[in-house]
């Protein structure tokens, strides 16, 4: 073998060890994702060790007294509390709506199927602040909900006022979120096997037995990562929270915007920021690790 | 009165029909084989049976109970999937189970039962393990027993062994004849491999575009093909033109390249010629004055147990296949006689066309 080996031409120039090829190769994307993700990333992570004052700015220093005043103020643990809350209300919201919808697309004929596909996807294909501002007309005070709650005599105009609420945040949130989950819950449908259904149905298990035992456990991966990210979208999302809970409802990223651009407090809000980064990381990661061993053996 | 009955059972997706007229009689305990090309309407068949395709016309009974319209999983039927279709995510235990629990079967009967069946399929050691990690041959024999343990009044084999390679696949014919006969159970097997169909089958049904062409046991099925069609699908054959000639008494004059054979016609025929079946095996190769064909080897391929070869004869390309008897045969470009005894030689029905 080694005789053979050492007769073909030697390609690479002798200069060059082997091992370094593939981090040349990459480099260009690498130096490119390092710079214009990772350089800002670094220096938020410097800035939120500086210190703050009204009179003369930001202070060069180094100490976690931001992150203290984050870790023990009322005010913010309300904020983070409010941010996750919200991005769980989203995530089961998007597993409810998303996974059904999924499956009713994936039993649909030809020409429906790709058209409705396209149709869940539109959400995705307005620009995020028209799209809000669009719900703004629908649930805003003098908006198409209220108006129509009042016509239909089932309640008063100001029950279709959601602005400034938890509800409206959620549901403009599923609105655009629910395609990514429709997406990772089909992905994991087209690798099903029709006759597994076929074999449950065979054994005289009943449709909704078919989906619950079979179909379900088989999309779970599909699922569970379509949770990973509509958690991580809607945990980070700013303009939706921003314009629908304005000043009243602050999450994580408009309190850390806020900071920035309101009190001018940068440490502050690059200290928020770090932190809404690291615990966004700790769950998506201690969430995939759970169910990578959780399905290594069953569905590979 | 048989127990799965198919009356003029026909399948038709827009204008193409998939299945049409299919008329069987299937007896208790039977194993009757589909045997076909791709097409030829037999998974179409099995899915009517099954119930995942709605019959356009005809009817299925089941021990006497007309079960066309009936929904798949009231019909008690077990199937055994091409794919094997078996729940990735149970063990080869809940696999099984999974029937009974349907059945709401008590526990203690259920144990018994799924204990069963796991030691009729030699799974007992392997009942905690997932399905990806058993080899091809461990999935078929889960998915043998998942059906198998619901005490179905009908077994359904969608191609069973074609995913398994030739070793196993044989191994698996043997084992899979051994449980059908142990357990009784009336099988209906689709497959388009002719060696499985006569290895396992009591009757072989074979189906071409839709349509059952003939049904019969295994070795008239292959020793009488009604047709050109089932003379060549059922196992190989040597298709060969005769020119009709005199006839005295019974016996006609029928040529055959340099050959004149003497045959009794089974009735009048219109064209002047017949089409002849000779299987290889039947052919023997002889020096060139006593045969009654003459020709010259072409090609010959070793198979181990017995050579293949072509000869180029007086009435056309020959296959022939001896056995191989320890002894280096005739050599490419040698000139032969072929030779067959009087009752290998089967004439086919004339085809009624239009």
């Amino acid at each position: 073998m080694a005789e053979l080996a050492s007769m073909l031409p030697t390609t690479t120039p002798r200069f060059l060890p082997k091992s370094l090829i593939p981090w040349l190769l990459s480099a260009p994307g690498a130096i490119f994702f390092l710079m214009l993700l990772g350089m800002p990333l670094l220096m938020i992570l410097v800035l939120s060790f500086n210190s703050f004052d009204y009179a003369e700015g930001i202070i060069a220093t180094f100490s976690f007294a931001n992150y203290m005043e984050v870790i023990k103020d009322d005010y913010f643990h309300e904020i983070f509390f409010r941010t996750y809350a919200i991005s769980i209300a989203v995530v089961v919201l998007c597993i409810a709506i998303g996974v059904p919808e999924a499956y009713i697309l994936s039993r649909m004929r030809s020409p429906w199927r790709s058209l409705f596909l396209v149709v869940t996807l539109t959400p995705l294909l307005i620009s995020v602040v028209v799209r809000t501002l669009g719900w703004v007309l629908l649930i805003g005070g003098n908006g198409l909900l209220g108006k129509a709650l009042e016509a239909l005599g089932i309640a008063d105009a100001s029950a279709g006022n959601l602005m400034y609420t938890h509800t409206g945040i959620i549901l403009a949130l599923v609105h655009v979120l629910v395609p990514f989950m429709v997406i990772s819950v089909w992905a994991a449908l087209q690798k099903l096997d029709p006759s597994v259904e076929h074999a449950a149905l065979s054994l005289g298990a009943s449709h909704p037995t078919v989906f619950r035992r079979v179909v379900v456990p088989q999309i779970m991966p599909g699922m569970l990562s379509g949770s990973l990210i509509v958690f991580a979208l809607a945990a980070s999302a700013f303009a939706t929270p921003a314009i629908l809970g304005g000043r009243r409802l602050k999450v994580a990223a408009t309190a850390a915007y806020d900071e920035y651009l309101n009190t001018m407090n940068w440490p502050l809000g690059a200290a928020i920021a770090v932190i809404l980064l690291v615990a966004n990381v700790v769950v998506v990661m201690s969430y995939n690790r759970m169910m990578e061993r959780r399905f290594r053996r069953t569905l590979g | 009165m048989s127990y799965l009955s198919l009356t003029s059972l026909t399948k038709c997706y827009g204008p193409t029909t998939a299945a049409e007229d299919i008329t069987l009689e299937i007896e208790k305990g039977e194993f009757v084989s589909l045997l076909g090309p791709s097409g030829c309407g037999k998974t179409t068949t099995l899915q009517m049976i099954a119930g995942f395709v709605e019959p356009t016309r005809g009817r299925i009974l089941m021990d006497g109970e007309d079960i066309t319209h009936r929904k798949p999983n009231e019909r008690g039927i077990g199937i055994v999937f091409q794919s094997y279709a078996l729940f990735p995510h149970m063990t080869v235990i809940d696999n099984v189970r999974f029937g009974l629990e349907m059945r709401r079967v008590p526990a203690a009967e259920s144990r018994q039962r799924v204990g069963e069946v796991l030691e009729l399929v030699h799974l007992d050691q392997l009942k905690d393990r997932y399905p990806r990690e058993l080899s091809g041959g461990q999935r078929q024999r889960v998915a043998l027993a998942r059906a198998l343990v619901i005490q179905p009044p009908v077994l359904l084999l969608d191609e069973p062994l074609s995913n398994l390679d030739a070793k196993l696949r044989e191994d698996m014919q043997i084992e899979l004849r051994n449980i059908q006969q142990q357990v009784g159970t009336t099988t209906l097997m689709v497959t388009h491999d002719q060696s499985e169909a006569l290895s396992l089958s009591d009757r072989v049904v074979v189906m071409n575009q839709g349509r059952v062409v003939q049904v019969d046991d295994p070795f008239n099925a292959y020793e009488r093909p009604s047709d050109a069609f089932v003379s060549s699908f059922v196992g190989k054959t040597n298709l060969l033109t005769g020119l009709i000639g005199k006839t005295e008494g019974d016996q006609t004059a029928i040529r055959l390249g340099d050959a004149t054979l003497e045959l009794t016609l089974d009735g009048p025929r219109t064209s002047d010629q017949v089409q002849i079946s000779i299987r290889p095996e039947k052919l023997e190769l002889t020096d060139c004055a006593s045969g009654k064909l003459k020709g010259r080897v072409k090609t010959r391929l070793f198979l181990g147990n017995h050579w293949l070869y072509q000869v180029d004869s007086s009435a056309g390309e020959l296959f022939i296949t001896q056995p191989n008897l320890g002894k280096q045969g005739v050599a490419v470009g040698d000139d032969v006689g072929v030779s067959w005894s009087s009752g290998a030689i089967r004439l086919l029905e004339e085809k009624v066309h239009g």
